[in-house]
């Protein structure tokens, strides 16, 4: 078996991107206070509504970091089951993918539908693939109208990320 | 969050609610209508020539504002027709950030705007003043709040927001070029 593949440790945690997102909210409230000379001659209103949008764009750039973190610690955790020895059924048949795929995986098609094989992570799995189209979205420049099923923000992203941790077991 | 700060909260809010009914806001309604009207009076200043030879067609035509405080009232935006070209000067209102009132020049899906701000006021910078007091100096003291302000009617720099430009004759022509997607 290869060596198990150096990580950069530019990956960041969940709790890195919640304070990221939370800090930066919390500066563009701020700059947003009215007073400040940028806003000469706008209407309370404008002022409102352009912090509304702003807020928005921040939401969705967190969003995608938050996501993109959750495909790296899914990614990682594929990786270390492929190289370590753990015995349990999940990391076999990790094992025996990488021995077809290597590290050249599909994240939504090959790992997360053996996550879905799992009794505890089913639900929760196919809630990260759906949620990956969002992700996409995001990536590529959404020039598209997306067929999302259900309306994605940065809350209900980090709460996935919630359920990730109790339930996924990273190791 | 605690009763304490709860009753100073309350205090706080109590005291700017108070403060705020005691400006008479149909004085200043009636003193941006008439900074409003002085602007109008400039511009139709700039274009008079045109107009003479009919090269330009204005038209003065009443629109409802509604501000809070204020409630809505009437005021006056121009049409400026140019060919077919059609330039809007629509009034914003008075109720505004660091300006006593605006109006935004629109047209061809573009806008420029007019504010009506301090007359010394050439950029943003002008707002900012910053001082340094080394230890043992006196802190110099604030400016004193109730100084009348002149305010006079500068164009929003579209290269550069932070500065306003003179309304004069050329600037306000380049102005209406641009809008107007001459």
């Amino acid at each position: 078996m290869a060596r198990t593949p150096a990580f950069s440790g530019e990956s960041l945690s969940f709790e890195q991107v919640y304070k990221h997102h939370s800090d930066l909210e919390a500066a563009l409230i701020e700059y947003y206070v009215a007073g400040k000379p940028k806003f000469i001659g706008y209407t309370l209103s404008e002022v409102k509504i352009e912090l509304e949008t702003r807020k928005l764009e921040l939401d969705r750039t967190s969003s995608f970091s938050c996501l993109s973190s959750i495909e790296a610690a899914i990614r990682m955790d594929y990786l270390k089951r492929c190289h370590g020895k753990r015995k349990d059924e999940l990391s076999l048949k990790f094992r025996d993918l990488f021995r077809i795929k290597g590290e050249s995986v599909s994240l939504e098609e090959d790992i997360l539908e053996i996550w879905k094989q799992e009794a505890a992570t089913k639900a929760l799995a196919s809630e990260i693939k759906a949620a990956l189209k969002y992700r996409h979205w995001l990536a590529h420049g959404r020039y598209w109208v997306p067929k999302l099923g259900k309306k994605y923000d940065f809350t209900g992203i980090y709460n996935l990320t919630i359920l990730i941790k109790s339930r996924f077991g990273f190791s | 969050m605690t009763a304490d700060e709860f009753e100073k909260f309350i205090e706080k809010k109590n005291k700017e609610s108070q403060s705020e009914a005691k400006v008479d806001w149909n004085k200043e309604k009636k003193e941006w209508l008439k900074y409003l009207s002085d602007l109008h009076t400039d511009i139709e200043g700039f274009l008079s020539k045109y107009v003479k030879a009919k090269k330009i067609n204005l038209k003065k035509y009443p629109v409802i504002i509604e501000e809070e405080n204020i409630g809505e009232y009437r005021a006056n935006a121009i049409s400026i027709q140019i060919g077919n070209e059609s330039v809007v000067l629509r009034p914003i209102g008075t109720m505004l950030i660091g300006s006593k009132g605006r109006v935004d020049i629109e047209g061809n899906g573009k806008t420029r705007k007019i504010v009506l701000v301090d007359s010394r006021l050439k950029s943003l910078k002008d707002l900012i003043k910053i001082t340094i007091t080394l230890p043992g100096e006196n802190k110099p003291k604030p400016k004193a709040k109730s100084e009348k302000i002149d305010w006079s009617w500068r164009l929003q720099d579209p290269d550069s927001p932070g500065k306003f430009l003179e309304l004069n004759e050329e600037n306000f022509y380049a102005c209406l070029m641009e809008v107007a997607n001459g």
